[in-house]
């Protein structure tokens, strides 16, 4: 929505950019040599500090949201879940099935209770035929961390967890780098 | 004595599959749906508990719902159990 | 365990409910402060948050992680803050923001500060396009750029409405001290 007079500049009667200099009022930047001169970009400079005054107590006042409002979003979050996304169980009765965000969701946790890393991204793949899956993750690491050591040590967390917790067996498990952190 | 017909209504069938879900130990059952022909076909979506395995706990509910059925109901159905969430520690 | 926005993100578009909850967690009170600032309405501002909010968990594949997480929400919600504005029946001029003390307006909380319910009326008194663009310079911290992207509108524009809406609001407090 374009307004009248969106793109005019307006300038001091210095011939100065007005908000360029209100600009740097505000940004608590020293007048430079015109400016300290100038009796316009001083009155410029006194009107920007003393609105800042108010506005900045305006921007730090605490408004806080009520918490109904994000219980009634996670609600219907939870409400709806993609339950046609799912990997299949092995049973002698017919094979069960297993949410896949789910299933990403517990490999991922076992990531990051390892040191140093943290999952992002988990894709499980069932080629078939069988329930046996490839698993794709990429991991942020801590800057320093010994990455083949680690990547070697997801990779086994990765494999049990996804035996033990989903009864899932894993053909391959892919892991990506994909960032660093610092303490 | 003449014939007894026992019928049972859909949702009856679905309430008895997701008692026996719920005897299974830890599970929280979410949904159970009989669709009933050609071939009746039970649909159960459960919740289960940190560190149980989904494999075995699913196959122990599918066990639990299948032995259900056939006592209560008569039929035997196909049941099929989704894992739609696991709670995480 | 504190994870950064992006992780957070792509484990959301992933299906991972707890994810979005940290997101939302973590951005709601700097979202809903803005969008009471620029509706100047507690209850339209909660509906916009609200909204924004789902629109964010339905459309997030359509986030594709080349600007920041923030400015992605806080163009979600800026959007559905102009819509509840273009909703309202025109208001005239002299009667814009006389409602100071709605129930549930932040004015409320600062009747004590004379100058900060004096700031609040005259910022809502803003025209809605300069008033928008100020909210998100001066009181959420963005960037002219950031604005830019979140409003639609072209960075010299953004700085040419925030300029117009500053020396209105510094002359409404110059007379109000007065």
């Amino acid at each position: 929505m374009a307004a009248v007079g969106d793109g005019a500049i307006e300038l001091l009667v210095c011939g100065r950019d007005a908000a360029l200099v209100w600009d740097r009022a505000e940004a608590g930047r020293p007048p430079d040599e015109h400016e300290r001169s100038c009796p316009y970009c001083t009155a410029a400079y006194a009107e920007a500090a003393r609105l800042d005054v108010a506005v900045h107590r305006m921007a730090v006042e605490p408004v806080d949201p009520p918490p109904s409002v994000l219980a009634s979003v996670m609600g219907a979050v939870r409400a709806a879940p993609r339950l046609a996304d799912t990997l299949l169980l092995d049973s002698p009765l017919g094979p069960n099935r297993l949410a896949r965000p789910a299933a990403a969701a517990v490999l991922r946790a076992a990531v990051d209770a390892m040191d140093g890393m943290r999952a992002r991204s988990c894709r499980i793949e069932q080629p078939g035929p069988g329930t046996t899956a490839d698993v794709t993750l990429t991991v942020a690491a801590r800057f320093g961390l010994d990455l083949a050591g680690a990547t070697a040590r997801v990779r086994q967390t990765v494999f049990a967890a996804s035996e033990q917790v989903l009864g899932v067996p894993l053909r391959r498990v892919d892991i990506e780098v994909v960032d660093l952190w610092e303490t | 004595m003449g014939d007894v017909t026992l019928h049972v209504t859909d949702t009856a069938v679905a309430s008895m599959a997701a008692a026996a879900a719920r005897a299974v130990p830890g599970v929280v059952v979410l949904s159970a749906e009989l669709a009933p022909d050609p071939e009746p076909f039970v649909r159960v979506a459960i919740m289960i508990p940190t560190g149980d395995n989904c494999r075995d706990i699913a196959a122990a509910v599918q066990r639990s719902v299948t032995r259900t059925l056939a006592e209560q109901w008569g039929r035997s159905a196909t049941v099929e159990v989704t894992v739609a969430e696991v709670a995480l520690p | 365990m504190s994870l950064d926005d992006l992780t957070l993100v792509v484990r959301a578009q992933e299906g991972d409910v707890r994810a979005f909850e940290a997101l939302a967690r973590r951005h709601e009170a700097a979202l809903y402060r803005t969008a009471v600032r620029v509706t100047g309405d507690g209850a339209e501002a909660e509906d916009a948050l609200q909204e924004a909010l789902l629109d964010a968990w339905r459309h997030l594949d359509g986030f594709r992680g080349d600007a920041a997480f923030s400015t992605w929400m806080y163009r979600l919600v800026t959007n559905r803050c102009v819509a509840a504005l273009r909703r309202r029946r025109p208001v005239p001029a002299a009667d814009a923001g006389a409602d100071v003390a709605a129930a549930d307006s932040p004015e409320r909380t600062a009747l004590f500060d004379l100058e900060l319910a004096a700031l609040g009326r005259a910022v809502q008194d803003l025209p809605d396009d300069l008033r928008v663009c100020w909210v998100l310079r001066e009181l959420a911290g963005l960037g002219y750029g950031d604005i830019a992207t979140i409003t639609g509108v072209k960075e010299t524009a953004v700085r040419g409405r925030i300029h117009r809406a500053r020396v209105r609001l510094a002359g409404v407090m110059r007379a109000w001290q007065q």
